[in-house]
Parts: structure tokens; sequence; C-alpha cells
């Protein structure tokens, strides 16, 4: 008979007596029920589910800190070394009984009330109870294997009990530090696989510990805890390190991995781009990138997880929030800022703040307004300093906030009272005052879009151009648009209607100055490229009919037509205004991001 | 060394911490040869015993067992050894017939009804548990497991400690029987050195973890003696006697003298000296310091 089985076999003979224990214990739920009126069955099955959770698993724990350490104070290891028998069929032999003892002890008390109360169980299982079971086997084995190493280190009574505390502490410190940055991505999915995946290994490590332990040490209890400590210490690293390497894997996920994508802007000279999604095997570990188009170089941006990082309107600056708290929690957050210039480092401003609902940037990218809890702040970025603060404005409602200028802050926020009136302000910066300045009413919330300059709105429900400062209505559209997402004002005050397959451009006087025949019926404004060129938007990504036109207002046809593509994307009030550029941003029907040249059409990859 | 050696030592040393428990040791025995190993308390003998059935690693020097490195081939080599362990170390739990079932399935020569035979002469219940025996029984079923496996190297690490009169002689009479039917090495630590005089071939002294004697037992016998002086001994610092240890006697003194020759203790000429050999006992107090006695 094998050596270890052999063990195992007289372990277990040793203990008919705390298998008499579970069947004594597996008759007590039938007891208990004699005083259940209702639900008896359930009663039966909760009473036995209770008693063999509790029974087995200290059975795990006792029997784990026994069956090494005990033996070794006691100096009983020797009966087994005395004999042709090696460590390993020792440790295994032992470890199988006392699982075997734990486990079968527990089948022992559930398997009665299993034949004479099955409706019980069954409800039991349909709440969870399989679960329950998987992991009071998972709990035995940690109690069992724990109890061993714990046990084995105590009893040896050395002073590298201290060393493996502290070790125990290095480990659990770094074990999250690996962690952290995949949870502060958003990745709890993925982070809750590598700690469920740490734990295994650590488990193993745990389980073949003994075997090394034993060889090493032999009957000495102190050198078994030399012995233990150095494997198990050596394989948490070992393990620490796998789990380091794979979340570096994860993190370092290159910009044509990602698949899936969260945000993806361009500045106006189409050089940078920021890209933010996820990609296969990362979970929802959000991967964000600056990329310089013209190196092909790229580096990671570790900003919160689905929020934004922001493009200063002119270019020049990329703004976004990372986590200043320890633990993955919503709390406060730094501002970051980086130059969109080659070389430029990250820099870490002093501005500290709670999660704003709106973030809006200076045209520089030099300030910062924030508005949440009903609260409008604006700072200087570099110095973190509170340049002005007002309260009492709802943050809550229908709502807008931009830099009209260096100095000014534009707020527009909804009526409390009545929904349908929009109520002007603009906070002075230099004055630190806030004033009201004008209102609009419109029947619907559909939003607006404004000039590059902010001193005209665009109100998409009445395609109505109104004065930003006053509220007065400047002009309304001369072409009404079927659908209201088809009308567009453009950052230089003019406007572009598509309908019944003709594009109408508008100048901001509100004169039709051109029409362009279009291949589709209608399409959406996503940006201004150059003097002349508008870029369209048209049909559905998800049908898989979607096309981006090109169309020069000069020549009065379409440039470019691919299909398959979507971007730039349409993001703020302003619609972004590109230079001459060839590589645009956009994603593909399956939401990979990509670059697609805006003479050919042709797509190629991110870098990666 | 002896080429002929079934259990050697060489060189070994063993430290628990700062403390040396056996320093510096080499020894060996022959096969078929019976080795007495004495020492009191603390000197070392079942560290050394230890080591020599690879339950712990010597820090420097090796021990062998049919001159195989033990502490490597430990498994292999313990299928031709029997021990018996100086605290029984069988799991309480266990019954009896259930060792005995135990290590019938990891010895290929284990002889069943020897054990049982063994068992039945020393009174002990087959069902009874372990933990619930004397500690003379216990001693005794360690002994009848060893036996049983019908080893080539029986190790006894001070088999009669805590045993009565009655106990020491029947285990000292299964050894003699084995033995004589057999021929098996045997190393034996032990307080209990008249039994072990009649058996032993050659003996050795541990004193603080040193191995300060190591002979032949006749030769040791042969020139150990025990003088007694009427006066003070100056011939003593005359002669080439080499004393152990020297004491007040009455008015004279007693002197123990470890190279002791009657032709030339006959030429000092001494006629109110009385001349007596020693024990190995004797021997071995006056070796390993009699301040202490020998424990029993």
């Amino acid at each position: 008979m094998n050596a270890a089985l052999l063990i195992a076999s007289r372990e277990l003979r040793d203990r008919s007596r705390l298998f008499l224990i579970a069947a004594a214990l597996s008759v007590s739920p039938f007891l208990a029920a004699l005083t259940i009126r209702e639900h008896r069955q359930l009663g039966i099955a909760s009473v036995a589910g209770f008693l063999a959770i509790a029974y087995s698993c200290s059975l795990a724990l006792a029997l784990g800190v026994s069956s090494i350490g005990r033996e070794l104070t006691e100096r009983r290891m020797s009966f087994f070394f005395a004999k042709p028998v090696s460590a390993t069929a020792i440790w295994l032999g032992k470890a199988a009984a006392g699982l075997l003892t734990a486990l079968g002890a527990l089948a022992i008390i559930v398997l009665p009330t299993f034949l004479f109360a099955r409706e019980g169980w069954k409800n039991m299982f349909m709440s969870g109870g399989g679960a329950v079971a998987l992991n009071t086997a998972l709990i035995c084995l940690v109690l069992f294997f724990g109890g061993n190493v714990v046990s084995t280190m105590l009893r040896s009574r050395s002073a590298r009990v201290v060393v493996d505390f502290f070790l125990l502490a290095i480990a659990a410190i770094a074990a999250f530090a690996i962690v952290r940055p995949i949870l502060m991505r958003g990745g709890k999915d993925i982070a809750g696989d590598i700690i469920v995946g740490l734990c295994v290994a650590v488990l193993l490590v745990l389980a073949a510990a003994p075997a090394w332990q034993l060889t090493r040490g032999r009957i000495d209890a102190r050198q078994n805890h030399a012995a233990l400590s150095k494997f198990l210490w050596i394989g948490v690293a070992v393990a620490l390190i796998g789990t380091a390497a794979f979340t570096y894997w994860v993190i370092a996920t290159p910009p044509a991995k990602i698949t899936q994508t969260f945000q993806f802007d361009q500045d106006p000279s189409g050089r940078w781009i920021y890209v933010s999604g996820t990609a296969p095997g990362r979970g929802e570990y959000m991967a964000s990138h600056l990329i310089d188009t013209a190196t092909g170089k790229h580096e990671r941006v570790s900003g919160l997880p689905w929020g934004d990082a922001h493009l200063s309107g002119d270019g020049r600056m990329l703004v976004w929030l990372e986590s200043a708290e320890i633990l993955p929690r919503v709390g406060t957050s730094r501002f970051y800022m980086r130059r969109l210039e080659p070389g430029a480092k990250q820099i870490a401003t002093p501005l500290v703040t709670r999660l704003p609902a709106h973030l809006v940037l200076s045209h520089d990218g030099s300030r910062v307004a924030l508005a949440t809890g009903g609260r409008v702040e604006v700072y200087e970025l570099v110095s973190g300093r509170l340049l002005a603060a007002v309260q009492g404005i709802d943050t809550s409602v229908a709502y807008l906030l931009y830099f009209a200028g260096p100095d000014v802050v534009r707020i527009i926020e909804a009526d409390k009272k009545d929904r349908e009136i929009r109520h002007f302000r603009e906070l002075d910066l230099v004055e630190r005052k806030l004033m009201t300045t004008g209102e609009w009413t419109t029947g619907e919330n559909r939003g607006f879009n404004r000039t590059a300059d902010g001193s005209r709105l665009y109100s998409r429900a009445d395609s109505t151009i109104i004065d930003a400062r006053t509220g007065a209505a400047l002009l309304t559209l001369p072409v009404k648009p079927t659908r209201w997402f088809y009308a567009t004002m453009l950052d230089d005050g003019s406007s572009i209607v598509t309908r019944d397959a003709k594009l109408f451009a508008i100048d901001a006087n509100g004169k039709v100055t051109a029409e362009v025949p279009l291949p589709v019926d209608a399409a959406l404004v996503v940006a201004r490229m150059g003097s002349s060129k508008v870029v369209l938007s048209a049909g559905s990504i998800v049908q898989h009919t979607q096309r981006m036109l090109i169309v020069d207002l000069a020549t009065r046809k379409v440039e470019t037509s691919v299909t398959g593509i979507y971007g730039p994307m349409l993001t703020g009030g302003v619609v972004p205004h590109y230079e001459e550029i060839t590589a645009f941003a956009g994603i593909d029907a399956s939401q990979k991001p990509m670059l697609w040249d805006s003479r050919t059409g042709t797509k190629r990859p991110l870098p990666s | 060394m002896s080429m002929n050696a079934t259990i050697q030592a060489e060189d070994v040393t063993l430290r628990y911490g700062r403390k040396t428990a056996v320093d510096d040791i080499s020894l060996s025995v022959d096969s078929g040869a019976v080795y007495a190993l004495l020492g009191r308390n603390g000197s070392g003998k079942s560290s050394l015993v230890r080591c020599l059935l690879g339950q712990l690693k010597p820090d420097s020097g090796n021990a062998k067992l049919f001159g195989e490195d033990v502490w490597k081939h430990r498994t292999r080599l313990m299928e031709r050894v029997g021990v018996v362990p100086e605290d029984p170390d069988a799991p309480p739990e266990s019954r009896v017939k259930d060792l005995a079932w135990f290590s019938s399935k990891l010895y290929s020569r284990w002889q069943q009804s020897a054990f049982d035979r063994r068992i039945a002469r020393f009174g002990i219940p087959p069902a009874g548990r372990f933990g619930e025996l004397s500690k003379g029984q216990k001693k005794q079923v360690s002994l009848a497991l060893a036996l049983a496996t019908s080893p080539e190297v029986l190790i006894l690490d001070d088999p009669t400690l805590g045993l009565d009169v009655v106990a020491r002689k029947s285990l000292f009479e299964e050894v003699l029987g084995e033995m004589a039917d057999r021929g098996i090495t045997v190393l034996i630590t032990t307080h209990d050195l008249a039994p072990v005089e009649g058996i032993a071939d050659r003996a050795g002294i541990l004193k603080d973890g040193r191995l300060v004697l190591d002979e032949e037992v006749e030769t040791l016998k042969a020139r150990f003696r025990r003088i007694r002086f009427t006066s003070q001994p100056m011939v003593l610092a005359q002669s080439n006697l080499v004393a152990a240890s020297v004491r007040q006697w009455g008015t004279g003194t007693e002197a123990v003298v470890s190279n002791y020759d009657d032709v030339a203790f006959a030429r000092l000429q001494i006629p109110v000296a009385e001349v007596s050999p020693m024990s190995l006992e004797e021997i071995f107090i006056a070796v390993a310091g009699e301040e202490a006695g020998v424990e029993s």
C-alpha cells in the first residue's frame, strides 16, 4: 500500500470517536425539529447545515493545528521518521486524513437530513446553499493548512515568528499595492480574479509547504519552523511576483489592444489623441493613453475610472483627475495636467477636490471651474489657488457651465420652480461676483451648443440662435431639420442643417450660403476641418450602416466617404474645429479605436 | 574507521542555537557488534542517536548507516533498522494491534507471529490503546515493534529509563535472544550499565557533547583500576600512571588510574596499596563525573 494512503488510513482509524460525535450530531436536527411548527423540513436542514459547518470547520482547524505542530512539540514525529516513509508521504497522509475527517464529518451530519428532509435542503440550495457548501469546503482547506502553518510557527517558540509576522504584513501590503492600480482604474472584476488567483496560489503554497518543512526539519520543531518559513515566504514571494507580472500586463495594455472605447478625443491639430477603454482579458480595467500620432509614442494616464480627461480648447493641455485616496473609493481626487508637447511631463497639481458633478476648463487649460453640491468654484490649476466661489447653484437640473473668457464663467441653470426657464448668470473672477444677465424659455430640454468664444448659443429644441449673455433670440434657422440632431451651430456661429439628401450651410446672419447634395438623407455634423470642410456622420454603427462624410463647402462636394467607422467624437458644447489633418480618431462597429485617413478613408490601428 | 562499520559517525557536530549538543564526534560500530553509548543526562546521547537515524541533520560531519548517508537515504535505510526511542512516541490513540498493522505494511520482513508472541509474553492487551499503557508496557510495545521488523540494526535509546527491575530484565532478555538468533548490530544508550556490561563489545562515553572515551569493553576494564593508598600517593607522581580521579579515602587516598599495568605497578613496590578491578559503571562514574552520580 502506498505510504501516504497507509498513514491516512492509520490516522483515520484513530479518529473513530470524531465520526461517532458527527453521527450523534446528525440526529440533533430531528430533535430540534420537534420544537418547530412551520417549515419543519427547512428548520431541520438549517440546523443540520449549521452543525455541519461549525463541526467540520472546528475539526479542520483542530486537526490542522495538531497534525504536525502538536506531534513535533510532543516529540512524537520520530514515530514516523524511524520508519521507511518519506516526509512527503507523512504530510500527504496526514493532510488527506485531516481533510477527510473534516469533510467526512460534514457529510455524516448532513446525510440523514438530506434523505429525510430533502425539501428543506432543496429550499436551502435554491437560496445559495450550494455556494455555502463549496465555501465550507474551501474554509476547511484554509483552516487546515493555515492552522498547520500557524501552529508550527507558534509552537516552535522561536524568535523567527516575529520575522514571520513582519513578512506577513509586508506580503499583505505588497498584495494590496499590486492590486490597487487596477482597482483604482475600475477593474474590480479583474482585481477580484487576481485576488482569488493569489489566494489559490497561497493556499497551494500552504498545502505544499509542510512536505518541504518535514523533509528539511524532520523531528526538530525549530528546523521545521525555519524550513516552513523559508518555503512559505519564497512561495508567497513567487505568487506575488506572478501577480505583479499579471497586473503589469493588465496595466500596460497598449492602445492597439483596446477594443471597447470609453473616450476618444483628438486635439485640433490632430497630433495628440487621448483614448481610454477596455481590452480583452483585462476585465473592466480602464486603459487610458495619450498618443502622439506624429511619433507613435504613447504614455499611460492613470485617471479615475469612467472619468473623462479634458483637452483644453486650444489643444495644448490635457487635464485629468486621479484618486488621492489610498483605498479605491470615491473620495478626494487630485488634478493632473500635461502640456501637449513632445517630452512634457505629467504634473500633479496641488488641487485636490471631491469628485465634481461638472468640470470645465478655460480655453488654455490653466483654470478649472467645478460645480457640485450647489457650489461653483474656480481654481488656478498650477497653484491650486481658489479664484472665486459661489453658493446656491442648483447643479442637479439642466445646466451649462463654461468659460466665456479667461475671467468669466457662464452658468446656465433651470429655474427651481419652472423648469422651462433658463437663467443666464456670469461669475466674474476679477470682481468675484455672480450676476444674472438674462433668461431663455424653451419648450424641451435638448441642450445647447455654442460658439468657440461662447457669445452665442444654439437652442436645439427651438432651432434658434440666442445671445449667450442676455438670452435674446438672434435668429431662427431658415431650414428646419427633420430631427433636432441634424442641425448644428459651428464654432464660428455659422450653422449646418441636413435634410432631404442635402446639406444646407447657413451663415451667422441666418442666410443659406451653400447647398450640397449628400449620398444620405441626413447626417450629423461632428466636426469642422480647415476653413471650409465639415465632417458628418450618418447611419448607425450598431446596424453596420455607419458612414463618415467630409464635405467641402467651398467646392460643394462630398470629398471623402468612408464606411464602418465613427469619429471624431462629438463632445462638449462646441463642435470641434480641426486643422487640415489626415488622421482622424474613430471607432469601428465593435468599438475598437483606430485612425482613418480623411483623404482616402484608409483605416489603421493605434500604436501598440 | 572500520571498513566493516554498519553505524558510523564522522566528525558529527550538532548545535541547537548557540548550544553545541554533539561536538565533533566520530565513532563506528561494526556489523554484529553491540556498542554501549554512555553519558549523563544532556551529554548529547539522544542527539547523536537522532543524527544516526537521519532525524536530525548534523551541522557538520556525516552520519552513516550501512555506509550510506542516513540524512539523504533515511527512507530506504529505515527498512533495515529497528528503533526503541527514549520516549515512547507512538500515537496515544492507536491500539497496539493497529500499530502492528501499520508497521506490517511498511516492512517487507515483518514477523507478525514474533510480535504477537512478545506482546503475549509481556502481557499487553492487543486492543489496548498505546496512550493508556504503563511506561514499561509502552517500552515493551516499542521493542516488540522494532524486533518484529527483523532489523539488521537495532538502536535502543535509553530503553530501560523509568522501567522497574522486572521490565528491565525482560527487555534485555528479548534483545539478547534476538542477538543470539540473528546477530544484529546494536547501538544502545543507557544508564543501566550492569546488563550492558555483559553484552557490549565496545563502549563510548559522552561528556558535554564530546566523546571522551571509545574503546573495547574488555580493554577498558583491563586498564582501569581503583588503587587505595594508606597515605598520600606520592608514588603516583613519580610513576607513569594516569589518574582519572583522586579522592580522600579515610585517612588515605583512592585513585582511579586509566593505564594500569600489573608488571609496572609491581615494580613500584607499594605494599600498603590495594588494587581492585572496576565495573563499567564505576569506570563511567570516574570518567563522566562522580559528583552527579548515575541516574537510575
